[in-house]
């Protein structure tokens, strides 16, 4: 189980203790659950030094990471997390993300994909919450902040390779959801999520709000052999792409809150964990506001 | 090219002409296009000679049809489409449909799937006109169709439905179950102006799934779609019994800027080259769990080949 879970704690950047710990989670579900390595690029500012930001959109250090897959040497992928404050609290947690094939050695991305795509919490609170990390060498799920209160608290970044038809890792390109905060602004819903292309050139603009297939009855019914239905988030280069596996998103009445499922997906046996009132935004056709919030679906992450 | 068109159709009850026009598209996409069978059951409806509804939610008559494809001997699909006027206005035109596997010779439906003939007028226009510009388009098979009258500007003269048999992975008919979706000016004794039901009749009879009132489908947010390769992306209605099912061919969404009104493409789909038909401005409506929402800039296009 490549997992990672912190109970009953406060996630932001309201002051350094706080701050420091929400980026410790961030990296030890990348280095030490995932097998994520930190690159030797001189500048880097560990978690436990990190300074809370005193504005909103301020970073406080970076920390550069590569994955360890076996694609790692023929399409490699870099990621320079920069810690920050949110786009909407100076006190809410943040990373602005820069992706890449590799690193100069002084923290700078070289053959950049996509550069300082912002993710955000947008806002903190003094109520404790769950965090849920789950990450291998070539992939990661982050769901922070996770409460019963308000979806404003939570912080949720999921990344994996692209996929082939039968679910094995391409080196074509990285499939990303992440929300509420960040470029999104539909602070109500998990909204966004952006297939980057690896060999660079011309990229595919953001989903604003989530593709994904789900029954209106909720709960579903059950016909036999006695299924209920998830959704899977449908990622997009212009057209639908494979489907990767870090997210699923199903009907409220049909997983327990903070409950989980196993389902088999392109021939394996995957475990997912639901995210207490997490709901998606769902895709409507050009419509900026990143969605409609889908009030009655609920998100569930990988979490193994 | 199994289709059939006609700019000569009004969304208008009040010229008995306008009745029998409609009506009549409807009987000839089935049987002369599609080669659907009509049955022998008694009291049937002579379209030609047909009145024009009295009243609101009138049936003035019913014709029944069969399939005619090889699943008919053992899947077989009787429909009985009741012919009328809609919920709230007798110039509106309105349609009743009952699906089962079998009539008694005397126009009743057994092994009934869908009763939609016990349903206020379950699909209608909304507005009418004697004089409105619009395209009428039927396309159909022995074992399926799909029709969209008075298709033009205005989305409250439109009835639009199609009907296909099930598919396995490969797109195969499957003797499980129908394929239906509807929407149009009216349905259910109230106005819409939305296409938003998909429902899958299970054949075999017992619990039926519920209908989607909302649809399902995958399309991307950018509008028009960005070209990777050339291509752009549509949808394909997923339907549910219980869980998501193999989607049939009979409907494609498509994103507003990706298709001029009215146009037509084609695409592949299970390995076979299919044509459709952009349907102009109706809404599609996009299911959420548990309810649903206007996807306004999505557009529908139905099978046309």
């Amino acid at each position: 189980m490549a997992t990672r879970f912190l109970g009953a704690t406060q996630f932001g950047a309201a002051n350094d203790a706080m701050f420091r710990l929400s980026a410790q989670f961030f990296e030890d579900t990348l280095v030490t659950t995932g097998g994520w390595v930190v690159t030797t690029d001189t500048g880097q500012t560990l978690p436990s030094a990190l300074v809370a930001p005193t504005a909103i959109n301020q970073s406080r250090g970076y920390r550069i990471y590569k994955m360890s897959d076996a694609l790692q040497a023929t399409f490699p992928i870099f990621m320079r997390v920069d810690y920050a404050s949110s786009s909407n609290a100076a006190t809410a947690f943040g990373v602005y993300l820069t992706f890449g094939t590799g690193s100069n050695g002084a923290g700078v991305i070289t053959g950049v994909a996509l550069a300082n795509l912002q993710v955000a919490q947008p806002q903190t609170t003094a109520i404790t919450m769950n965090n849920y990390g789950s990450a291998a060498s070539n992939r990661f799920s982050l769901a922070c902040g996770v409460n019963s209160t308000n979806f404003t608290y939570f912080f949720v970044l999921t990344l994996e390779r692209s996929k082939d038809a039968s679910g094995n890792d391409s080196g074509d390109g990285l499939i990303l959801v992440y929300g509420p905060a960040g470029s999104g602004n539909n602070y109500n819903a998990l909204s966004c999520s952006k297939y980057v292309i690896m060999s660079g050139g011309a990229q595919p603009n953001e989903e604003r709000g989530l593709s994904y297939i789900l029954s209106i009855n909720n709960p579903s019914q059950v016909f036999a052999p006695g299924d209920v239905g998830v959704g899977i988030v449908i990622p997009m280069k212009g057209v639908a792409q494979q489907p990767g596996m870090n997210l699923l998103v199903t009907n409220t009445g049909d997983v327990s809150v903070e409950g989980f499922l196993d389902t088999i997906i392109y021939g394996a046996s995957r475990h997912y964990q639901q995210l207490n009132l997490a709901p998606a935004g769902k895709r409507l056709v050009g419509n900026a506001n990143f969605g409609i919030t889908d009030t009655n679906s609920r998100i569930l992450m990988r979490y193994d | 090219m199994s289709t059939r068109a006609s700019a000569a159709l009004q969304p208008d009850n009040s010229v008995v002409a306008n009745f029998r026009a409609w009506a009549q598209f409807i009987d000839d996409t089935l049987i002369v296009t599609g080669g659907w069978i009509n049955t022998a059951d008694t009291g049937q409806m002579v379209i030609a000679t047909a009145a024009a509804p009295v009243g609101t939610n009138n049936k003035v008559g019913y014709r029944i049809y069969r399939m005619a494809d090889a699943l008919q001997a053992t899947a077989p699909v009787f429909m009985r489409i009741d012919f009328g006027s809609n919920w709230n206005s007798q110039p509106c035109p309105g349609i009743w449909i009952t699906i089962g596997t079998g009539s008694n010779g005397a126009g009743t439906i057994t092994g009934i799937v869908w009763n939609g003939g016990a349903q206020q007028c379950n699909l209608g226009a909304q507005s009418t006109s004697t004089g409105a510009t619009s395209n009428s388009y039927g396309s159909a098979d022995a074992s399926r169709f799909t029709i969209a009258l008075f298709i033009g500007a205005t989305p409250g003269f439109n009835l639009i439905f199609g009907l296909e048999r099930t598919k396995d992975s490969s797109g195969n008919d499957t003797a499980e179950g129908l394929l239906y979706a509807q929407g149009g000016g009216s349905e259910f004794g109230a106005n819409t102006n939305y296409f938003s039901r998909a429902a899958f009749f299970v054949l075999a009879g017992g619990t039926q799934p519920n209908q989607e009132t909302g649809l399902s489908y995958v399309t991307t947010f950018n509008n028009p779609t960005q070209t990777f390769g050339g291509d752009i992306g549509v949808g394909p209605i997923i339907f549910f019994k219980g869980v998501a099912q193999q989607p049939g061919k009979n409907w494609m969404i498509a994103n507003s800027s990706d298709l001029a009104a009215e146009s037509a493409f084609s695409m592949i789909i299970y390995g076979v080259t299919t044509s459709y038909k952009q349907l102009q401005a109706i809404t599609v409506r996009m299911s959420l769990a548990g309810s649903a929402q206007g996807d306004t800039s999505a557009r529908l296009t139905m099978r046309y080949d």
